[in-house]
């Protein structure tokens, strides 16, 4: 088994910076999101085609997904893509990102059915979303397991549980239920140019990551990702109601007490001082992933067996599953999600004592 | 007119609606936004002016005849008006003698259908037609009004030659089948083959009361001239003689051959030539370049395109390799310039004309004199990626001009960066003012979405306002009503006081509703005199009540 570093992942990858050199943090609720950026040439523009676009998708049986690549370019299909379809079919889920050649049909037989006990396979559709974010880990730990049609079943039921949605197997009832909320959602996240990967915090600690391959391919999937991936934290989080801390006060309170200035220079100091404090917390929190080593595992099924085309890894380390599409060192597509039970804080104990013990020196007189 | 019947129980619900109903109506668009589908938006404007309409039935009518109303708006409004009968809905702030029979009621639709013409032209006025077609609207006032706008145009043979199609599509439905069938029997009986008039020799009585009815009443000149309209408009022109309508006559000439045409508009000579039955069809249309070669005679040959309409074309003209000067100053449309500038590039000529044009729509007697400007010049303000690219943005910049045009002083700042960063942008504006003059009052332009993070500008807001003591009103201009308040604006908090602006004619009118939050029942009073006094008729007949 291969180990891979997630600073090796996302190398030539970073935070995109103010003027001031603070890392912009786009915040909602107790949400936050930090956008990635690299030089253009680690950009993969002109190398893959629109995943939304390119592919059509068709099955015929329970529990797999074929796409078709209309186009003379590569595709790399989006982490976790699903096909709710208007057809009289049963719509599906994929567990993992995947790829497809030039002109090319691919089958995975490791998706899943996300529509309970409708029946009826779909055809040549482009109706595509992305499965919520906070469904990832579960679909990732099924990569690997033996192919049933009902794999995504439980991670939905856990939807419907969190979001209050009452989805049962049905993901579209998710979807139908808070579609409107989650197009304003768009609305609040911005995209910088040269976008290249997201990072995204809840209550200041970091819950997913994701690289793209391209800043074109980044575009285009902008704002499923917002609407449907990572809307759903902002739903859950609304339900758990969560706000965002008025962090700007307690910066303005804090200075106040100690500076004899005018009005407006000491609301300036405070906007710097909140910025900065922002930016601190992100950048720490980045710093420790960054610190993270995954076991990658190689993943096959439905992959291409092509020497040319970049090879899936399934990523697993303590507190975090995700996967990755690397060709010689190069990473397209990294995507990263911290498991729900995991509790960085107590991590962070354990590796504070552990780091402490590894200086201690051994007993001696 | 008598005194409102306005309640003091109904007063804060009444009031409440119209400081709504007058940010919806200045800022709604059937437009998408960048977060919000046509559909979403138009909803949200459908569901506000139902709401206003069952608190009572004039307050739509009211909002809708202020300046700065949308087209969208206006037109929704109307079409609701026309959708109920005349004495449906209630009055709850006009007497209904005064509404009914004193005719403030007429007054009202017919100033909310002029204010839809000359803000915004007469596609818009016909799209309403239309649309009553469409929902199988045919009530007697409605007809009558219909009658009334169309035969009444001064410039009717003009538009007979651009609205064909709509115009008789228009007045089919209003006449029905079966009387636009008599109508057109007797027009091609009065216009003889050798276009000798016989008017009068051969009219029955029944004849001339349906002529009379639907037609002379509304048209203002001879009948003869009429009939042959109405002959062009239903396609039943083929042997008819226009020599009193010289473009009629062009139009009759561009049949046959569209060289050299001048006064035919060139969409009207494009759908000609368009046509395989056109005797020019084969040398001049059958392949891309004789397309293109067409169309580029007609550009440089048309003189009736108006320049708000050059101005529009002025990426087509320049692909098409038509050398054609625009005065770009004569244009009043800003949008139809800040589109030019996006869609090739913001020459010195076309900034120029924006900043002159912000001068001349600038508000006379503007309240505030000494203000401070934020813009919001985030990715958000580019609008929909398919039907608004850049209009938020247009219309925020544009709003600026016309604001720092109407004050003695101002400063702008605009938000840098790509992210909705307010916060930074309006310390940084509170810092370039002189203490010697302070500022009078803030502008915020934005779509009210920020996100680093959302709610800090209002922070900002609440304590610069606590701490300095000021007073002055900080006003949140948006650019974008979000379907998601129900056409209202997305509020950056409750520290401002948030307009919806579609057009900056409106700020005036929208800082002017701030007023009747202090007498509601004054300013209603006012808009309904000013209504009763408005110079609006149907035509000949100044009230029918119908």
């Amino acid at each position: 088994m291969n180990t891979k570093d997630l600073s090796e992942m996302l190398k030539g990858c970073r935070p995109v910076k103010d003027k001031d050199g603070n890392i912009v943090v786009q915040s909602i609720l107790n949400m936050q999101v930090v956008c990635l950026t690299t030089d253009v040439e680690y950009s993969m523009d002109d190398r893959f085609a629109n995943p939304l676009t390119s592919l059509t998708s068709s099955n015929s049986q329970y529990g797999q997904i074929s796409f078709s690549n209309n186009e003379n370019k590569e595709v790399i299909l989006p982490t976790q893509m699903a096909v709710i379809t208007k057809q009289v079919a049963q719509n599906h889920g994929m567990i993992k990102a995947g790829y497809v050649s030039p002109k090319a049909n691919v089958t995975y037989h490791d998706a899943g059915c996300v529509q309970g006990s409708q029946g009826g396979y779909f055809r040549g559709t482009q109706e595509f979303r992305m499965i919520p974010v906070s469904m990832r880990e579960m679909l990732f730990d099924s990569i690997g397991k033996p192919n049933s049609y009902s794999r995504i079943y439980p991670a939905i039921e856990k939807l419907g549980r969190d979001t209050n949605s009452g989805a049962g197997n049905y993901l579209d009832v998710y979807f139908n239920k808070y579609d409107k909320k989650l197009e304003q959602f768009i609305a609040h996240f911005e995209r910088p140019k040269n976008l290249i990967g997201i990072i995204v915090l809840i209550d200041g600690e970091i819950v997913a990551i994701d690289k793209f391959p391209s800043f074109t391919y980044a575009e285009q999937v902008w704002d499923l990702m917002i609407r449907d991936c990572y809307g759903s934290l902002a739903i859950i989080s609304e339900l758990q109601h969560k706000t965002s801390v008025n962090e700007f006060t307690q910066s303005y309170e804090e200075l106040k007490k100690d500076n004899r200035t005018t009005v407006v220079d000491l609301l300036e100091k405070a906007l710097k001082k909140t910025k900065e404090r922002m930016t601190a917390s992100v950048h720490e929190k980045i710093q420790e992933v960054l610190e993270l080593q995954f076991d990658a595992e190689l993943d096959t099924e439905g992959q291409s067996t092509s020497r040319t085309a970049p090879k899936s890894y399934v990523l697993k380390t303590e507190g975090y599953v995700g996967q990755v599409l690397t060709e010689n060192e190069f990473n397209h597509l990294v995507s990263i999600i911290k498991r729900e039970r995991f509790n960085p804080n107590a991590y962070r104990q354990i590796s504070e004592l552990r780091n402490k013990a590894r200086k201690q020196k051994n007993f001696s007189l | 007119m008598e005194n409102l019947v306005l309640t003091q129980k109904a007063l804060p619900a009444v009031k409440q609606s119209l400081i709504d109903g007058l940010t919806i109506a200045s800022g709604s668009k059937s437009s998408a936004t960048y977060y919000h589908s046509r559909d979403e938006q138009m909803k949200a404007i459908q569901t506000q002016i139902d709401k206003l309409y069952k608190l009572s039935k004039e307050l739509p009518l009211i909002i809708a005849s202020q300046k700065g109303a949308t087209g969208q708006f206006v037109s929704e409004v109307l079409l609701n008006e026309f959708k109920q009968t005349l004495k449906g809905g209630a009055c709850n702030i006009v007497n209904p003698i005064d509404w009914y029979d004193n005719g403030i009621s007429d007054k009202a639709v017919l100033s909310a259908l002029s204010n839809l013409y000359t803000e915004n032209g007469l596609p818009y006025v016909l799209r309403l037609f239309v649309e009553l077609k469409n929902k199988k609207i045919n009530n007697e006032r409605s007809r009558k009004i219909m009658l009334g706008f169309i035969w009444g145009q001064p410039n009717i043979e003009f538009y007979a030659v651009k609205y064909r199609n709509k115009i008789a599509q228009v007045l089919k439905h209003v006449y029905g089948l079966k009387k636009t069938s008599i109508l057109l029997s007797i027009a091609q009986k009065q216009v003889a083959i050798n276009n000798t008039i016989l008017f009068n020799n051969v009219y029955s009585e029944k004849e001339a009361k349906i002529v009379n009815e639907c037609i002379v009443r509304y048209f203002n000149g001879d009948a003869t001239k009429a009939f042959k309209l109405l002959l062009f408009l239903f396609k039943k022109d083929n042997d008819v003689d226009f020599f009193e309508f010289p473009l009629l006559s062009e139009y009759q000439k561009a049949k046959v051959d569209i060289r050299g045409i001048k006064s035919v508009p060139e969409e009207v000579l494009l759908g000609l030539i368009s046509s395989v039955k056109h005797p020019q069809y084969h040398t001049m249309w059958s392949t891309d370049l004789q397309k293109e070669a067409t169309k580029a005679m007609i550009r440089s040959t048309v003189e009736v395109t108006s320049v708000n309409q050059q101005v529009r074309q002025t990426k087509s003209t320049a692909k098409l390799g038509v050398e054609k000067h625009v005065e770009l100053e004569k244009a009043t449309d800003f949008m139809a310039l800040y589109k030019t500038g996006y869609e090739t590039i913001f020459t010195e000529e076309i900034r120029s004309a924006i900043v002159k044009l912000a001068l001349k729509k600038k508000i006379n007697n503007f309240f505030y004199q000494n203000i401070g400007i934020v813009v919001d010049d985030s990715v958000s303000m580019t609008g929909n990626k398919l039907e608004s690219k850049n209009t938020p943005r247009a219309i925020a910049d544009f709003t600026s001009l016309v604001l720092m045009a109407s004050a003695n002083e101002s400063n702008r700042v605009d938000t840098k960066g790509f992210a909705s960063d307010l916060a930074s942008s309006f310390i940084e504006l509170l810092k370039e003012e002189r203490p010697e003059k302070p500022y009078d009052a803030i502008f915020i332009i934005t779509d009210g979405y920020e996100n680093a993070y959302d709610g800090m500008t209002n922070e900002v807001i609440q304590i610069w306002k606590a701490e300095s003591g000021s007073v002055i009103p900080i006003f949140q201009i948006s650019p974008i009503t979000g379907a998601e308040t129900g056409g209202n604006v997305r509020a950056l908090g409750a520290g401002v006081v948030t307009m919806a602006i579609n057009n900056p004619v409106a700020i005036q009118t929208q800082i002017n509703a701030r007023l009747l939050e202090i007498d509601t029942k004054r300013w209603l009073e006012n808009q309904v005199l000013a209504l009763e006094a408005a110079p609006v008729k149907r035509t000949k007949k100044i009230s029918i009540n119908a």
